[in-house]
């Protein structure tokens, strides 16, 4: 099944909540509503085969100039034992309020996937049975790996900055 | 007891007038012979208590099992049998800071972290000791700039007795911040709790 096959299969079962599509690169990708990702995950892995997450991503797409400041997952997908068979979802989310369908039902290993994109990004995941913080203490404040966070300069009175 | 048991100290009478100096003089010291028989040869021996107590702590060092990151990893070659750290009179890492005297903080430690190594530290019994294995544990090492939750350096928590730099240091750089810790155990003083009269921290390198 090539990468075209499965974004044609996509588009003709969801429409338009199909976002956009990139084939032509290392990784080809479809850009998904996220509200309906986790559909979609169900119809790749029930229909298409794609029985294994192999990894789910959170990014922040802020660059320096400021021209974006969105936030994103991304969901690379594979297969066992076909091991060629490889594709990747994306769903785009706004900075403030960044919202996503939980995947868990589909791929129970996105448990604590999704939770450490919480963790670390402040990614709401809709309908995740535990978002709690899975790295960072449960009192921390802020999500770590958003480029315009600042670390505290103190914890439970610990000094916390460099000098 | 009677007899040869009883040896005879003759320690030198104190008169007016004898300055210090004079007292000292080889004429006025005289030699406690506890050669006398076999029994007081092999049953007595003089020593201060300072000297015995501080060589028993330095010859029985236990460290607690403390890694927390990679660094943990050259701590746990040194206990194995390559570097064999019981050869120093240590190595018996224990699971409970009760039972511990020296602290190895062997890794990154975290700000999630960093109030369970004070509640350890505080729960190991007095006189114990603190070994900063490592760049992170020192100063934070290589996370010291962008590492949001890595504490910069656990003297921020803990005092520290030796400092030994590395990423990871080498277990011989270890056993040497040992030597360091047991020299330090050698100038305890029994009457002297402060730790004031100690040798100033040092660093392995
Ligand atoms: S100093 Fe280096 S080896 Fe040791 S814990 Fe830190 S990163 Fe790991």
């Amino acid at each position: 099944m090539t990468p075209q096959d499965i974004a044609s299969k996509l588009k003709a079962k969801f429409g338009d909540k199909i976002v956009a599509e990139t084939l032509d690169v290392h990784d080809p990708f479809c850009q998904v509503d996220p509200m309906s990702i986790a559909e979609v995950c169900a119809f790749m892995k029930d229909e298409l085969g794609f029985n294994y997450l192999r990894c789910l991503s959170g990014v922040d797409y802020m660059d320096k100039k400021k021209t974006t400041d969105d936030l994103g997952v991304i969901y690379h997908l594979g297969a066992i034992p076909d091991a060629s068979l490889l594709f990747c979802l994306k769903v785009i989310l706004p900075r403030t309020g960044a919202k996503v369908a939980t995947v868990e039902n589909v791929w129970s290993t996105a448990d604590w996937h999704e939770r450490e994109a919480w963790d670390m990004f402040g990614i709401d995941f809709v309908g995740h049975h535990n978002q709690t913080r899975i790295l960072c203490a449960e009192d921390w404040v802020g999500h770590a790996l958003r480029k315009d966070y600042k670390s505290p300069d103190e914890y439970h009175g610990i000094r916390n900055n460099v000098v | 007891m009677v007899g040869p048991m009883s040896v005879p100290l003759r320690l030198p009478r104190l008169r007016k007038r004898t300055s210090p100096k004079a007292m000292a003089s080889p004429a006025n010291i005289q030699e406690i012979n506890f050669n006398t028989d076999a029994a007081t040869r092999d049953n007595v021996l003089i020593s201060s208590l300072d000297k015995v107590l501080n060589w028993t702590r330095k010859s029985s060092v236990w460290p607690m099992t403390f890694g927390l990151a990679c660094c943990a990893i050259e701590m746990m070659a040194t206990g194995a049998s390559n570097y064999d750290i019981d050869r120093f009179g240590s190595g018996p890492f224990r699971a409970t800071p009760r039972q511990a005297d020296l602290m190895i903080v062997a890794g990154t430690v975290s700000l999630k972290m960093a109030p369970r190594v004070k509640l350890l530290w505080e729960q190991m019994p007095e006189p114990k000791y603190c070994i900063a294995m490592g760049a992170c544990t020192i100063s934070g090492g290589p996370y010291i700039k962008y590492g949001y939750h890595v504490l910069k350096g656990v003297d921020r928590l803990i005092p520290v007795d030796v400092y030994i730099p590395g990423c990871p240091p080498r277990p011989e750089a270890l056993l040497e911040g040992l030597f360091r810790i047991q020299e330090k155990m050698k100038y305890e003083r029994i009457l002297d709790r402060t730790r004031e009269g100690l040798r100033p921290e040092v660093l392995v390198d």
